[in-house]
């Protein structure tokens, strides 16, 4: 694999379980030391196209690439992977888990002591089986198995679902640094939040296609915020003018509801700083209102 | 490959010892069994039999007044089938099929393993396994025969005894891992196996039953298996060795070439 080659490529790639659709027509591919992001809804195709990706199952249609090679015939000790709804084996005890993973991946957990350290995963922890542990705990053991021998390539399917606050933001913080040491990172994921703060670029898929590939950035631009202003009277409601572009989508008494493009951000709060406000509420923007801002859009303007 | 093998043999470990127990005390009961009855007198009772019974203890119904021939029949009494289809069977449905439902395998598919280093790691454990089992019991005999002084006990064809048996057990756990490669829950996988089993058993007693079935003999795998046929002449044939090898055989390979090709959706 030259420097330059994506490290993952798909084309085309197209995967039905019988009669039932998986994926169609995904294209994309990701160079080294990105964060790719792989958004959509639950059912969409994402577990589907990591699947492709890893060779668990074989596409009807297109071909993928991991690290210069077709799925099947990469050299898997240099992937991390935390797989979607992570089950592990139940009878066995963290250390005796991490031990026999990394030894069928058969290189030296190099970065396990300090991934237990940071992930709070202490040696009694370990010492317990793993029938026994919370749904947070699994989540983490399950992220330090995928990174414990310093793969190159992550590929992590939901990864901090059942982590807890601090535990996510210990993981995002993680992942940077990852980023930082030129690893890549393909991040599937059904929140739009966790997918702005921690990616470069994304992909959405929706019911088994790609809708959009598109920089972070330009992503965060097209997404609308939806605020909740509480005037201190109803006088105000009408002596307020929203900035062109915001719509007001609820108003009742004193409350309105607005949904405020991200470009017109800025525009809105000098106009709500104009008015006496009471209180104020922002809303993290659903995947859905995402999807309503692609769906607006003709095909071409996408 | 050697830690995938050494994490089957450990999660093995403990169940295998219970069924290597059990078999070993159940061997010993029967042996209790033999001393106390008087044999002379069971004679014209055993002449009196129903064929419906003859059926389940053998061809050779006459040589279970002997010695050799009750130690024999310990080998295919129904408990010990049960306790060998029990071990291979649910073993072979959870290692593969079970571990798919589970999705745990997933952790195992997306290391630096092959599909059929996976499929080869169960297998080895089923032949471990079934090694032991069969070899306590072998070794059992022996004991069992020494310390009451029961016998004279020919130990070679006693190992034809065991061998045979192992041949048979290995034919039904080849189509049980044959069935767990191609499935992906485990109830479905032990199902399959459990009904190859029963085919396997009932097809020889019927055979053993009456003419009228007797062409099922060869389809029935327990067929190929007679210990107190195999006592009596001092050793075993080849065939019997041959055929339910063969139809382990064929059960593997089938098993790899269907789990390497299959979508594994974990």
């Amino acid at each position: 694999m030259t420097s330059a080659e994506p490290v993952i490529e798909t084309s085309h790639l197209g995967k039905w379980y019988g009669r039932r659709r998986g994926i169609e027509d995904v294209t994309f591919s990701v160079p080294s030391g990105e964060i790719f992001g792989f958004l959509g809804p639950n059912g969409a195709g994402k577990t589907t196209t990591i699947r492709c990706l890893l060779g668990l199952v074989r596409p009807q249609r297109g071909t993928s690439r991991l690290l210069g090679k077709p799925a099947h015939r990469i050299d898997r000790a240099r992937l991390g992977v935390v797989p979607g709804e992570l089950s592990m084996f139940e009878r066995m005890t963290g250390l005796q888990l991490l031990d026999y993973l990394a030894a069928l991946t058969g290189r030296r957990p190099t970065e396990r002591a300090d991934l237990l350290a940071r992930f709070a995963l202490g040696s009694s922890d370990l010492a317990k089986p793993i029938r026994h542990y919370s749904r947070g705990m699994k989540q983490k053991l399950g992220i330090v198995q995928a990174l414990q021998h310093a793969p190159e390539l992550l590929i992590l399917d939901e990864p901090a679902e059942g982590l807890d606050p601090l535990m996510q933001q210990e993981f995002y913080l993680l992942l940077g640094e990852l980023r930082a040491r030129g690893r890549t990172v393909f991040l599937s994921s059904h929140l739009l939040w966790e997918v702005e703060r921690t990616c470069d670029r994304v992909a959405i898929i929706r019911e088994g296609s790609l809708v959009a590939l598109e920089r972070i950035d330009t992503l965060r631009a097209r997404s609308v915020r939806r605020v909740e202003v509480h005037f201190v009277d109803a006088g105000e409601v009408g002596r307020f003018a929203p900035p062109s572009g915001v719509v007001v989508e609820q108003a009742q008494g004193a409350r309105v509801t607005l949904r405020v493009p991200v470009p017109q951000i800025g525009a809105t709060l000098a106009a709500l700083a104009a008015r006496r406000v009471h209180d104020l509420v922002w809303e993290r923007p659903s995947l859905e209102d995402v999807f309503l801002g692609y769906y607006r859009e003709p095909p071409n303007g996408r | 490959m050697g830690a995938e093998f050494a994490r089957r043999l450990r999660f093995t470990a403990r169940a295998l010892t219970i069924y290597v127990a059990a078999a070993l005390l159940f061997q010993y009961l029967i042996v209790l069994v033999f001393r106390s009855i008087d044999v002379g007198a069971l004679g014209p009772v055993m002449e009196l039999l129903p064929q419906s019974v003859r059926a389940v203890i053998g061809a050779q119904v006459a040589e279970l007044l002997s010695a050799r021939g009750f130690l024999a029949f310990v080998f295919v009494h129904p408990v010990m089938i049960v306790l060998y289809l029990a071990f291979v069977i649910a073993f072979a449905s959870g290692a593969l099929a079970g571990e798919i439902e589970e999705r745990s395998i997933a952790l195992v598919l997306v290391r630096p393993l092959t599909r059929n280093q996976i499929v080869g790691g169960v297998a080895l454990t089923l032949l471990l396994g079934t090694l032991l089992l069969m070899g306590a019991l072998w070794v059992g005999t022996a004991v069992w025969a020494t310390v009451y002084g029961i016998g004279p006990v020919d130990l070679t064809a006693f190992a034809w005894v065991a061998g045979t048996g192992l041949a048979v057990v290995w034919s039904i756990a080849g189509v049980s891992l044959l069935a767990s490669a191609a499935t992906s829950e485990a109830g479905r996988a032990a199902g399959l196996g459990v009904a190859f089993a029963i085919a396997a058993y009932f097809g020889n007693y019927l055979a053993n039953l009456s003419p009228d079935w007797r062409w099922l003999k060869p389809y029935a795998m327990f067929g190929y298996w007679d210990p107190q046929e195999i006592v009596r002449r001092g050793g075993g044939q080849w065939p019997d060795l041959y055929v339910p090898l063969a139809v382990a055989i064929s059960g593997l390979i089938l098993a790899l070439i269907i789990f390497n090709r299959r979508d594994i959706a974990v």
